[in-house]
């Protein structure tokens, strides 16, 4: 009973990568933007406008810089708010959930953010840590917004892409799979990539399998 | 057949799954987006020509390693490289491509599959690397065999990265019967070769076109055989072992020179297991103390001033002033900051790419706190190995001195890479991962199989409660784990969401 026990919580464990990569999946538009520097959140907030190009805009992907430092203690808000000044979205995030240099997703639900308006994506410290904290940013304008750091506006934007959902999860399924199947050889496209991957997860619980029989 | 099977049921498993995870990285990472992979490419297409194939135009171009207009490539794979948005990808780290909505083929795929471009260069002189051939004609076979049978550049390079998923095959097995050497048991020796494996820098690098991966298996081959040879004392197998290693190794890379300093380390650990004795029986004789000590005397000055007067040369020509120890100091003080530590740990761990998809930092702090402990494991072994060495039995020394070798090896090749990196900075850009030769993990993965052993053997000194099988059980599942995030969690987010 325990070997069999083992046995289920270690093939879960594996397959939560594959689980957390088909959970709420969303889609970059096209971004080649070259990396500027970093602006450091102080007081007062940052402020990025935005115009979503299609529906079902869900992840707003924001660069962050920590400067080398692992775990930040402390909370920022993250508020969108129309052109009429309503605001859509508000949402505080743990300052840990930051890596240097990575992506910070924020995730807005589907339907809150329409095709061709303009938002505003608004940055500031719900409890401000001791560290120096910052986003990175583009070089250059380079996509349709404006960034706006203490009412002065930026001829740069924050290192943002704009990411979007499809209608249901195996709709998303489907465009995963077809973007990762293009400029692929042609014998394996679609899904032949699925029975690929289907045949090598189950070696790896098979080999789990084999180990835990023997070592248990 | 039936008996072998059951035998041998674990290793073949395992053969399966190295084969399977090669084919889905080579398969998920984008056409060329390695290091340098579209200038190994180059080289095979160069390779590939016919017999005869001589041009007279100079091909001027100056050269810009982010411009692939200013390099020497073959039009189709120039024309390749442009198709699937190459540069947005390989050089700007955050770039994400364009693609075909609700197709499994890309934009410009039917154009890039219909083109009739010349697959070699039109003017000399070409991208060579000038080593490795083995590698690069094997290569340029696949590239003529399938050209002729009217395959795009697709199939040809995912059919060229296939040859590197096969050396990472065999890779496993040698490592495989590389722990059995070590005195671990079957099934430990096959999880720990699972280990190595599933590392995720060398998962990547068996999975690509480049030719590190045929200079790991050369080190492979030759830890095997040096093991081997400390173990069971020479024979033909081993002497081939070692022999055809290094002369691989040799010329896949210049890495391979290490192995003849590894030849003669291994010689004298062979000389003080076997032949101590008769050894200190010829020195005890007076007259033959001060001819030892002549000998020794002699070329321990050779050696350690031809050392010194290479170095400071070296040094001279950047500085007006001789000053050896500050440069030291600098460029040690340099090495050791946070982040640039933190950045090499990643090219060694975790930046695919060209390299420019790293993994969160705080995996390779666990990964460092893991370490540390099996360094104090290794430390502790070695001292009660040495405080008892009189009264180890015959195998228990011959232990002490595989793990002795292997210690020079991982110290030793790291200490090359780095006495190499630190000789070819210059005074205006210092030494980093960057320039020079740089310090990217994958040069540190040739002696990753001495590494592991030696971790394992740490972790267990540490840990001596617990049995050994289920700590490296442990690390197995653990690594697969890393080796799954890195693929699901980073590579295939990077390139394709």
């Amino acid at each position: 009973m325990k070997r069999y026990t083992t046995i289920f919580i270690l093939t879960f464990l594996l397959l939560l990568p594959s689980a957390i990569l088909f959970n709420k999946l969303s889609f970059s538009e096209p971004f080649s933007c070259p990396q500027g520097g970093v602006v450091n959140l102080k007081s007062s907030p940052i402020t990025q406008s935005f115009i979503p190009f299609k529906e079902n805009l869900t992840v707003l992907s924001i660069k962050t810089a920590t400067y080398t430092n692992p775990f930040i203690i402390g909370k920022v808000n993250f508020s969108i708010t129309d052109k009429n000044d309503q605001q859509v979205f508000s949402k505080d995030v743990s300052m840990l959930w930051f890596s240097d240099n990575g992506f910070y997703d924020i995730r807005v639900p589907e339907g809150k953010l329409n095709k061709g308006e303009e938002y505003f994506l608004s940055i500031s410290y719900s409890k401000k840590p001791k560290e120096s904290f910052g986003f990175w940013t583009t070089k250059g304008d380079c996509y349709d917004g404006n960034l706006i750091i203490k009412n002065k506006s930026n001829d740069y934007d924050l290192m943002m892409i704009k990411k979007y959902s499809q209608k249901n999860t195996l709709a998303g399924f489907n465009e995963l799979l077809n973007r990762i199947s293009q400029y692929k050889p042609i014998w394996i496209k679609g899904n032949a990539v699925v029975t690929i991957i289907i045949v090598y997860l189950t070696l790896c619980v098979a080999a789990i399998i084999v180990f835990v029989r023997k070592i248990f | 057949m039936k008996a072998f099977l059951r035998q041998n049921f674990i290793l073949i498993l395992l053969i399966c799954i190295s084969f399977m995870k090669g084919v889905i990285w080579a398969y998920f990472l984008p056409p060329f987006q390695a290091p340098d992979e579209h200038h190994h490419y180059a080289a095979v297409q160069h390779y590939a020509e016919p017999k005869g194939y001589i041009l007279s135009e100079n091909f001027s171009a100056k050269f810009s390693f982010f411009d692939i207009k200013t390099q020497n490539l073959s039009p189709q794979l120039r024309d390749t490289l442009e198709k699937i948005q190459f540069e947005n990808t390989a050089f700007y780290e955050n770039g994400k491509n364009e693609f075909n909505k609700n197709s499994s083929d890309g934009i410009e795929e039917q154009g890039l599959r219909n083109s009739k471009l010349n697959r070699f260069i039109e003017a000399y002189p070409a991208w060579d690397t000038g080593y490795s051939p083995v590698y690069y004609k094997t290569a340029s076979i696949i590239e003529n065999v399938l050209s002729d049978y009217n395959y795009s550049i697709l199939e040809k390079a995912f059919a060229i990265r296939m040859i590197s998923v096969i050396i990472g095959m065999l890779f496993g097995i040698i490592v495989y019967f590389f722990f059995k050497q070590l005195n671990f048991t079957k099934i430990e020796s096959a999880m720990l070769a699972a280990i190595v494996s599933f590392q995720p820098m060398l998962t990547f690098i068996f999975s690509i076109i480049n030719i590190d991966g045929l200079l790991i298996f050369s080190f492979a081959l030759f830890l095997l055989g040096a093991v081997s040879l400390l173990k069971n004392k020479v024979n033909f197998s081993n002497l081939f072992l070692i022999i055809f290693s290094t002369l691989l190794a040799i010329n896949t890379k210049q890495t391979g020179y290490f192995l003849i300093v590894a030849i003669l380390i291994l010689s004298i650990l062979y000389f003080l297991i076997y032949h101590a004795k008769k050894t200190l029986n010829f020195y005890s004789k007076t007259k033959h103390k001060f001819l030892a000590l002549f000998s020794f005397g002699t070329i321990a000055t050779l050696v350690l001033s031809s050392f010194i007067y290479f170095t400071v040369e070296k040094i001279s020509t950047y500085y007006n002033l001789f000053r050896p120890f500050d440069i030291l100091k600098t460029y040690f003080s340099y090495q050791f900051q946070l982040n640039v530590t933190i950045n090499r740990s990643l090219t060694y761990w975790g930046n695919f790419g060209t390299p420019n998809v790293p993994i969160t930092p705080i995996y390779i702090y666990i990964i460092w706190l893991i370490l540390a402990v099996a360094m104090i494991g290794i430390i502790l072994k070695l001292i009660i190995l040495i405080k008892n060495y009189f009264k180890l039995k015959f195998d228990e020394k011959i232990y002490f001195f595989q793990m002795l070798f292997l210690v020079f090896m991982v110290i030793g090749l790291d200490s090359m890479i780095h006495y190499i990196n630190f000789l070819g900075f210059n005074e205006n850009n210092f030494s980093d991962p960057n320039t020079s030769i740089g310090t990217p993990g994958r040069y540190f993965l040739p002696v990753i199989g001495a590494k592991f052993a030696l971790l394992t053997i740490g972790l267990s000194s540490v840990f001596s409660k617990i049995d050994r099988k289920k700590i490296i059980f442990t690390l197995f599942v653990l690594m697969m784990l890393f080796n799954f995030i890195a693929l699901f969690n980073y590579i295939i987010p990077r390139y394709y969401l």
